[in-house]
């Protein structure tokens, strides 16, 4: 069985436990025994919990759990409900919500925002937040109420403003060497989305010193280099810095319009405050 | 010293309750939406309600409890009822460790010096207090509404001089829109001479011949105007919602006015004199139909879990769900509005607040601003 280094992020079902000491989220957790024995199990270790939001009908109290993050998948309006039944113990946790809809867009962000729960959209899920992405981006750049992220804007904007150095990669929890995920099935790689397109770097039943000389898993832990070899265009987008080629990872004509789109209205927005500030400055200096 | 208020008031778990131990009163207001009974909490009955709230505080993880004492008129009863209701409440919760605040409402007509000691002692020596401008509404059997302005502010005057502050609630009529809203203004700051205000929106009392309702347009550009005033005044005399929203939205500070909470079911209830138990006021004697139970014969643990009660706690969903209340920009700030105002104006509970439009036209003003 496999023991991953202390310093990886693992994400693994409750069928696939992890040992060692690294951090470990657990997903597909579908009710209240399994969320206990789950936190029993992991102690401090346990950086995340991941359920569909109607699991939450299984789950009777979230008030005496101890988790870092709790993320609940939403597919519908409808799955609200299933959220504010426990509202009262989810507001006070670090609570993200992974959205899988785009339909009544302004109706779900408007109920998550409302209680500062952190939302992200997968930017790979094209079918889903293209139609919806300028709406998404204008609530949240200007509804004045907003207090919660939502993600991958969030993070995005602070790299725009120099707060951070990272990419989508990080942010979307791909971060090669330190990120693992390990499907139903016991089969590991980078993340979901890595296991949806069938790459895997081997499996739990292998050791960590065989795992880590997989081809794959050495290709991609400096995805730059790898882009750069390889003379992508990523190399010569505007965005390279933000992104991380992260789009073409699997395929090199992969449309990435609509978030290159993103990327340019979030740098508008930017000089936008910059300029506003530089102007009220001014006035106040005239002022005085 | 504000901030770690805050931060304090965030750690702590806030239970709101609307103490009703009288529905006497001396006062006739038109617009009232209690009933004028004479029913008071029994002296062996104190004890039962305390109790009741310190076991079900205990279990649900409240750490501190807020009683707003208010009737009927609180200063019907004597000063030696109402301070051995709060003795026998500091002797119940005494070994609990929960915090317990006590506010007072009053309508100030039958105060004397006889209250300073309690007033200070338990309720921080304030009281709050109703007026309107124009007082078209607001009378007793015995002082018409001239005269009870004017009675109102020898006591009030009285009161300040037994080391007590006042602050007051108003609800704006459509005299007060002809007037002005810097004629309102001037009242409450120069003749009132108040350092702080709160501004309710009215609604029509069930079962009631009142119907003098606002007119909403010029009710929205009273606010405007009034929003207006108040900044180039530089925010002299306190004027909610006014200061909340600010700090809402500038501040991040959560605690908007309850009509403006996401729920007002998860933290605030109300108790009359006889145990029952019910959203508010407002719904306490006017909506016997909606009480939550009775405290006489269920814990409150139980009496939370009634059907009315979860009609509350579904309203705010079902607006975002099914109502443009989702799609508004606002929803933050209001979430809806009031479940009262809604029922009673609307006549559908699970309708967005009628005032929406007054809402929206002055939060706009006010973020632009």
């Amino acid at each position: 069985m496999i023991v991953f280094p202390g310093n990886t992020r693992i994400t693994t079902t409750p069928s696939f436990p992890v040992a060692g000491s690294s951090k470990v989220c657990v997903y597909d957790v579908n009710d209240q025994a399994t969320l206990d024995q789950q936190c029993q199990f992991y102690k401090e270790r346990l950086c995340g919990i991941e359920l569909d939001a109607e699991k939450l009908e299984r789950i009777k109290s979230l008030a005496n759990i101890r988790i870092s993050t709790l993320r609940i998948c939403v597919s519908s309006l409808d799955d609200l409900h299933y959220i504010d039944r426990l509202i009262q113990d989810i507001k006070g946790k670090n609570t993200a919500v992974i959205l899988k809809t785009g339909k009544d867009i302004l109706r779900v962000v408007n109920y998550l925002t409302g209680f500062r729960i952190k939302i992200l959209i997968s930017p790979v899920e094209n079918e889903i937040f293209i139609p919806v992405l300028d709406e998404l981006i204008d609530f949240y750049m200007h509804q004045t109420t907003v207090r919660s992220p939502i993600e991958p804007f969030h993070s995005i904007l602070q790299t725009m403003i120099n707060l951070t150095r990272i990419t989508l990669w990080d942010i979307l929890q791909e971060k090669p060497g330190f990120d693992f995920y390990i499907t139903g099935e016991g089969k590991i790689t980078l993340s979901k989305r890595w296991a949806e397109n069938g790459r895997y770097f081997g499996s739990t039943n292998q050791s960590w010193d065989t795992l880590r000389t997989d081809k794959l898993f050495q290709k991609i832990q400096n995805p730059n280099k790898l882009f750069f070899a390889e003379q992508s265009e990523c190399v010569f987008c505007p965005h390279f810095t933000q992104c991380g080629g992260y789009f073409k990872i699997f395929n090199a004509d992969a449309d990435c319009k609509p978030w290159k789109k993103v990327f340019a209205t979030l740098q508008e927005e930017i000089q936008n405050v910059r300029r506003i500030l530089t102007e009220y400055g001014k006035t106040e200096k005239t002022a005085k | 010293m504000e901030k770690r208020k805050k931060q304090q008031n965030k750690k702590n778990k806030i239970l709101s309750i609307v103490f009703m131990p009288t529905f006497s009163c001396d006062c006739t207001c038109d617009y009232c939406f209690e009933i004028n009974e004479p029913v008071t909490v029994k002296d062996d009955f104190w004890v039962k309600i305390f109790e009741a709230f310190r076991i079900y505080s205990e279990k649900a993880g409240f750490t501190k409890l807020r009683f707003y004492w208010q009737g009927g008129e609180i200063l019907t009863m004597s000063p030696e009822q109402v301070k051995k209701g709060l003795e026998e409440c500091t002797s119940v919760f005494k070994a609990s460790g929960i915090h317990i605040e006590h506010r007072l409402q009053s309508n100030l007509i039958a105060y004397s010096s006889d209250w300073a000691p309690i007033v200070n002692e338990y309720f921080h020596g304030h009281i709050g207090s109703s007026l309107d401008f124009p007082n078209l509404y607001r009378k007793t059997a015995s002082l018409d509404q001239t005269v009870f302005v004017e009675r109102w502010i020898e006591k009030k005057e009285l009161a300040l001089q037994d080391g007590i502050s006042v602050s007051v609630i108003a609800l704006p009529n459509n005299q007060t829109f002809i007037n002005g809203a810097e004629s309102f203004y001037n009242f409450y700051l120069n003749k009132a001479k108040l350092k702080s205000i709160q501004i309710n929106f009215p609604f029509i009392p069930p079962n009631s011949t009142f119907s003098n309702m606002p007119d909403m347009e010029r009710f929205a550009q009273f606010m405007e105007e009034l929003y207006g005033i108040w900044i180039q005044s530089d925010r002299s005399l306190r004027i909610e919602p006014f200061g909340k929203l600010e700090n809402a939205v500038f501040h991040d500070d959560n605690c908007l006015t309850c009509i403006w909470s996401y729920c007002c079911a998860f933290s605030l209830l109300a108790i009359d004199p006889l145990g029952r138990i019910s959203q508010c006021d407002c719904w306490s004697s006017s909506f016997k139909e909606h009480s939550f139970g009775d405290i006489r014969y269920q814990s409150i643990e139980t009496i939370l879990e009634s059907p009315n009660r979860k009609k509350f706690l579904e309203r705010p969903l079902k607006l975002l769900q099914n109502t443009e209340c989702g799609n508004c920009t606002y929803w933050h700030l209001c979430y809806g509005g009031c479940p009262t105002r809604a029922t009673t104006m609307a006549k559908n509970f699970f309708s967005k607040d009628p005032y929406c439009p007054v809402y929206k036209k002055y939060f706009l003003y006010s973020l632009k601003t």
